[in-house]
């Protein structure tokens, strides 16, 4: 899967290169609005990410470029966190999705995920790790025989931590994901430990033992070996 | 003799008829013309007394014919200018300040993600972990700074008219997922159908502000939602602690004890939000439970 990120803070996005350049992403960077526009004319890509807060020219100019250069790539554009404005106009010139900035790495790599999922045709609509299977379309997660029953939250979480599989994901990054703009709010993020907690034990319960790793302190990882 | 008295009886007449003449034009001098003189004064005073600095609009005086009425709204006139320009880069000041902070808080949060990733031994995760909080919450504090500064330059307008019962209750299931023991339970007095007119997205900011401030204060107990007559909003948890200060309580940064920080401006935020739809909000403490009460009025289009 070919990834363009178009983002002119270099440090950000050499970053979010080195999150997503595991399993088979290839990633390219685009720093300014010309040569974001040169590679999008000239090469193909799966997905782009697009930074709204360019130099040069607004991100939002550049969504007609891609959406006629690139109408099968997906597009997720990123902006300040309250630029309700930016974020209708993006969605509305044909983005597929939108993220404020700062964003955690796990985050996007969920919206990335979801995207070419939603974009692929012939997707498989099956996430498999170990003896677990989730059913995206119903919902529904089994562990060897077992259907695990899991509510709204939990399952989301799963979600987060089976498509973030590779890398360890913070308390933050969980917290933000389960509840959004609140968690600006709150400064006190045991929920998520509850969370974590309740979700450990309906798997084990289910016959799916030790999945989820805590690494004290900074955060939690999927422990399954593929 | 009758001569005389006769002459004293008409000079007094007249010296009464002139004195009613006198008295009367005085006073339609006084309440006519000098009231039309004092007209312009008046007007300037009376939009002196309006003026308000955050609404970024300088009145304009009516000219008048007085040189000393129009050197008066002169000054008066630059000097509203100067202040209003002088409020407008103060807080535009704050909105680019907060927005250039942007970036180098999104790359330390990338590369504290990927620090994450490492083999950490010793005493390494604990400060990884520390170094991730104080990231987050200086995020936080920034992203609040920068809602505030465009809340009071008034980037939003109000335009939509919801079913306020109907708008928590959707609220509420994500809110009880934060609360460990304990609920948060929504009660109604009165008519639950009232409509109101609102932001929709600075209501539910404020709505989240005022809950994640009640679950700073509460550990096991249920924070309680009311709404009355439809469209009175009110918050409230148990508390262990002493009453705030009503007249403090909304300030920014205002703490009542180090402990249990937020970003210090969740309450700011909730008195900008009512202030900026024209609702009032207060705090009161009764039977050891803080309560915070919006008043909202119904729209007017709600008339069942």
């Amino acid at each position: 899967m070919k990834l363009l990120i178009i983002e002119d803070e270099r440090q950000l996005s050499d970053s979010i290169v080195s999150y997503m350049s595991h399993e088979d992403y290839l990633c390219e960077q685009a720093f300014g609005f010309q040569q974001a526009k040169q590679r999008v004319e000239l090469y193909e890509y799966d997905c782009i990410l697009l930074d709204l807060m360019l130099p040069g020219g607004s991100g939002l100019d550049m969504l007609p470029t891609i959406k006629r250069h690139q109408p099968q790539a997906g597009i997720i554009i990123v902006s300040a966190k309250d630029a309700l404005n930016d974020k209708i106009e993006g969605l509305r010139r044909g983005a597929d999705d939108y993220l404020a900035k700062p964003f955690h790495l796990p985050e996007l790599s969920m919206r990335i995920f979801a995207l070419l999922r939603r974009k692929c045709f012939h997707a498989d609509n099956v996430i498999r790790s170990g003896n677990i299977t989730i059913n995206l379309p119903l919902h529904q997660v089994i562990a060897g025989d077992n259907v695990v029953d899991l509510t709204r939250s939990e399952y989301e979480l799963l979600l987060f931590l089976v498509e973030n599989r590779h890398r360890i994901v913070s308390k933050s990054a969980v917290a933000e994901h389960l509840t959004g703009d609140m968690a600006d709010m709150l400064n006190d993020y045991s929920f998520v430990y509850a969370h974590i907690k309740n979700l450990k034990a309906k798997l084990n319960a289910a016959g799916a033992k030790d999945c989820i790793k805590t690494f004290y302190g900074t955060g939690y990882k999927w422990n399954v070996e593929e | 003799m009758d001569l005389e008295k006769d002459i004293m009886e008409g000079m007094m007449l007249q010296y009464l008829l002139i004195f009613i003449v006198v008295s009367m034009s005085l006073y339609i001098t006084m309440r006519f013309v000098a009231k039309r003189i004092w007209r312009p004064f008046e007007d300037t005073l009376h939009k002196t007394e309006e003026f308000n600095l955050s609404q970024d609009e300088v009145p304009e005086f009516s000219p008048t014919d007085v040189l000393e009425f129009e050197r008066l709204n002169k000054s008066l006139q630059q000097m509203m200018l100067r202040s209003t320009e002088t409020y407008r880069i103060r807080k535009e000041y704050t909105e680019n300040a907060s927005h250039e902070l942007l970036t180098p808080l999104a790359v330390m949060r990338s590369k504290l993600d990927l620090l994450m990733q490492e083999e950490l031994t010793g005493n390494q995760p604990a400060l990884v972990a520390d170094l991730y909080e104080l990231n987050t919450k200086m995020e936080h504090l920034n992203r609040n700074l920068l809602l505030l500064a465009k809340i009071e330059s008034s980037q939003y307008d109000v335009n939509e008219e919801i079913v306020l019962y109907d708008f928590v209750a959707n609220l509420l299931p994500s809110y009880n997922l934060l609360k460990n023991s304990g609920r948060v339970v929504l009660q109604v007095n009165g008519d639950n159908s009232a409509t109101i007119r609102a932001n929709v997205a600075l209501l539910e900011c404020m709505l989240n502000n005022l809950i994640a401030n009640a679950l700073r204060h509460t550990q096991h107990d249920d924070i309680v939602i009311t709404i009355s007559n439809g469209t009175t909003l009110s918050v409230s948890n148990h508390s262990d602690g002493l009453p705030l200060k009503p007249s403090d309580v909304f300030r920014r940064f205002y703490t009542k004890d180090n402990k249990q920080r937020g970003s210090g401006l969740g309450l700011a935020i909730v008195k900008a939000i009512c202030d900026f739809h024209h609702w009032n909000v207060t705090y009161s403490y009764a039977e050891s439970c803080h309560v915070f009460t919006v008043a909202i009025p119904r729209s007017a289009s709600a008339s069942a």
